[in-house]
């Protein structure tokens, strides 16, 4: 087993891509891809003995005061880690997982860095090579929505709080639209963004929403109460699920019930086209954790891996947060 | 309550092993109505306060009973159960707390948030609802051939029939060889005063009537745990150790365990053995923190937890 980063003019690139499509992966395609600057995008093939990919991740790159740092690409839920299995026993199949990991281990430690932080996918439970490897495998939390529930049940499972912002919304007339006017949605994600002093990636979004979003693999809805536009979620879709991916509202148009409204638009909308799950992409957020919950999904965890140099820890503490 | 929950870790003749070392606490709600429990055991070393698991105890036993119908409720309740034992824990005003907690348990966030590092652990499990030829169809050939092998060469394994005093004085024996931690007092308690027919049994490997092996299991209704191991190294025999586990995988599956658990390991060669058992991976969660002194030097001595 080796892992190779698959550049454009790579003789991988074509099988590399063919496997991405074939195996309908988001985070590695192409148009994925696109959205970043090429020079901070490292999209890595694993191949089989035979030369075959059989699997492939992806990772972002940037650096700051001479540090370099090493995270899932922005907006990316984790580093889409996929490949296939192709062992049928149980205790083979287990194997296999271990090696994929144990290779993945050896190849970011290969790697430098000062600070290394990504995500791994729900699906990847076993961090053990990490831990050998000197990593530090941390757990986070998201919550999915089983979309297999009736509209009702779904109701039911919201907090009467999120029940009644919906219903005040819809008494005071806002409208639940879907939406494809990209630039309103990005000026209200920008404006939550702004609020929050955190629009470092603002080019980021722009480009998922104008170079990546399609009707075929996103979609929209906005509030909007007469003429003025109060908030916004914008979800992608993969892999049998949607995942909530941001959103925003307008501070100076304010209405409780704005953003809830356009998240159940969403997960209708997600039940509607027969998907399985509707994923919040989690949050580590104590406020945003808790207003996810409130929708009454079933909580998940997933795996973070990290590896920050003493001198990036002792500033990023003072600094008390991501470099990104 | 807790011995419904968390079954023979919660019992009373396994809390009994602990004396008055452990400290157990009631999670009640309107101040009255008792919903759940956990453990723990405090310590002092060198003046410094230290909150940790009980020795050869997997968890803190946590549990807690919610009747919420509404999903959300039902979250907002475990969260606000998690965020209590996180302050009651904070409280205690502690120098280092490592506790881990039953896989059952998910939400971490609350300890996440006050700062605790909040680490995977894993431990394997078969599911003894299978047949027997499924289970050893799932086992890695290699293992399968470890185990002919050992049979090839006339090892022998029954129930062990070594009174309880014996049983301790060996497995202390055997994990002082092996360089572990040994915790006299309770390994004591654990064979003389804990264990019986009806929680555990003692599995013997034997070659020309010498003893080779030894395999101690912990069971309740639902689960038998895989607690202490000792081999005899001296013995040039291959699968003394893999014979032993499959005799007690047998003998769980006799008594109506539905599961076999192999009590995890983080070190590398013991995953290898366990997981040549074809079980599933199971993670559960241990939390971490350590005061600032004590943290920096952890650290450096344990990466991956602190």
């Amino acid at each position: 087993m080796k892992i190779e980063i698959i550049h454009k003019d790579s003789g991988y690139a074509e099988q590399f891509q063919l496997f991405c499509e074939k195996n309908a992966l988001v985070f590695n395609s192409k148009k994925w891809l696109d959205v970043y600057e090429a020079s901070q995008i490292q999209s890595c093939a694993i191949f089989n003995k035979n030369n075959d990919v059989i699997g492939c991740f992806v990772y972002y790159i940037f650096k700051k005061s001479s540090f370099k740092f090493i995270i899932t690409p922005p907006y990316a839920p984790h580093i889409e880690l996929f490949y296939v299995n192709p062992a049928e026993s149980i205790v083979g199949k287990n194997t296999f997982d271990k090696e994929i990991s144990e290779a993945l281990a050896v190849y970011f430690k290969s790697l430098s860095y000062d600070y290394f932080n990504i995500n791994l996918p729900i699906n990847i439970v076993d961090t053990q090579p990490f831990i050998w490897q000197k990593f530090q495998s941390r757990n986070r939390f998201t919550y999915l929505i089983d979309l297999s529930l009736s509209e009702e049940q779904l109701w039911n499972n919201l907090s009467s709080e999120k029940r009644k912002s919906i219903k005040k919304a819809e008494k005071d007339g806002l409208l639940i639209e879907i939406s494809e006017d990209k630039k309103r949605i990005y000026d209200l994600v920008l404006k939550s963004l702004n609020r929050n002093e955190k629009n470092k990636n603002a080019n980021i979004i722009k480009n998922i929403l104008t170079e990546f979003a399609s009707n075929s693999n996103s979609y929209a809805f906005t509030a909007r109460l007469g003429q003025d536009y109060l908030a916004t979620a914008f979800c992608i879709q993969y892999g049998g699920k949607s995942m909530y991916l941001f959103g925003g509202f307008d501070d100076q148009n304010k209405h409780h019930g704005a953003h809830v409204s356009c998240m159940w638009q969403c997960i209708l909308k997600a039940k509607k086209q027969g998907l399985v799950y509707f994923d919040f992409e989690g949050s580590m957020n104590k406020s945003i954790e808790r207003y996810f919950r409130e929708f009454g999904g079933e909580l998940k965890s997933y795996s973070c891996i990290e590896d920050v140099k003493p001198t990036v820890a002792l500033l990023l503490k003072l600094k008390g947060g991501l470099p990104i | 309550m807790a011995e419904q929950h968390i079954g023979v870790f919660a019992g009373e003749k396994w809390l009994a092993v602990y004396k008055d070392a452990l400290t157990m606490m009631g999670i009640y709600k309107d101040e009255h109505q008792l919903i759940g429990a956990f453990y723990f055991v405090n310590t002092k070393k060198f003046g410094l306060k230290f909150i940790k698991l009980p020795p050869y105890t997997p968890h803190c036993a946590l549990f807690f009973k919610h009747e919420s119908k509404n999903v959300s409720s039902e979250l907002n309740f475990s969260k606000e159960i998690m965020h209590s034992v996180c302050d009651f824990l904070e409280n205690q005003k502690f120098a280092l707390c490592v506790l881990a907690f039953p896989s059952g348990i998910k939400d971490m966030q609350p300890f996440f948030w006050k700062n605790y590092k909040v680490v995977p652990h894993y431990t394997y499990r078969i599911n003894l609802l299978q047949s027997i030829e499924v289970i050893q169809s799932n086992f890695d050939a290699k293992n399968r051939n470890a185990i002919n092998k050992a049979i090839k060469e006339q090892v022998v394994v029954r129930e062990s029939s070594m009174n309880k005093e014996s049983l301790y004085h060996y497995f202390s024996q055997s994990l002082h060889k092996a360089g572990a931690n040994v915790y006299e007092s309770e390994l004591k308690a654990i064979f003389t005063e804990f264990s019986e027919p009806s929680n555990s049994f003692a599995m013997q490997a034997f070659l020309d009537d010498k003893i080779i092996g030894t395999v101690f299991c912990v069971y309740d209704k639902k689960n038998c745990y895989y607690l202490l191991a000792g081999i005899d190294k001296e013995v040039k025999v291959q699968g003394i150790n893999n014979l032993l586990v499959l005799k007690c995988i047998e003998k769980a599956k006799l008594l109506s365990c539905e599961v076999f658990d192999f009590e995890g390991s983080m070190l590398k060669g013991v995953e290898k053995f366990f997981r040549s058992f074809g079980p599933e991976l199971v993670p559960y969660y241990t939390i971490n923190k350590a005061n600032i002194m004590l943290e920096l030097a952890l650290k450096f001595k344990k990466r991956s937890s602190f």
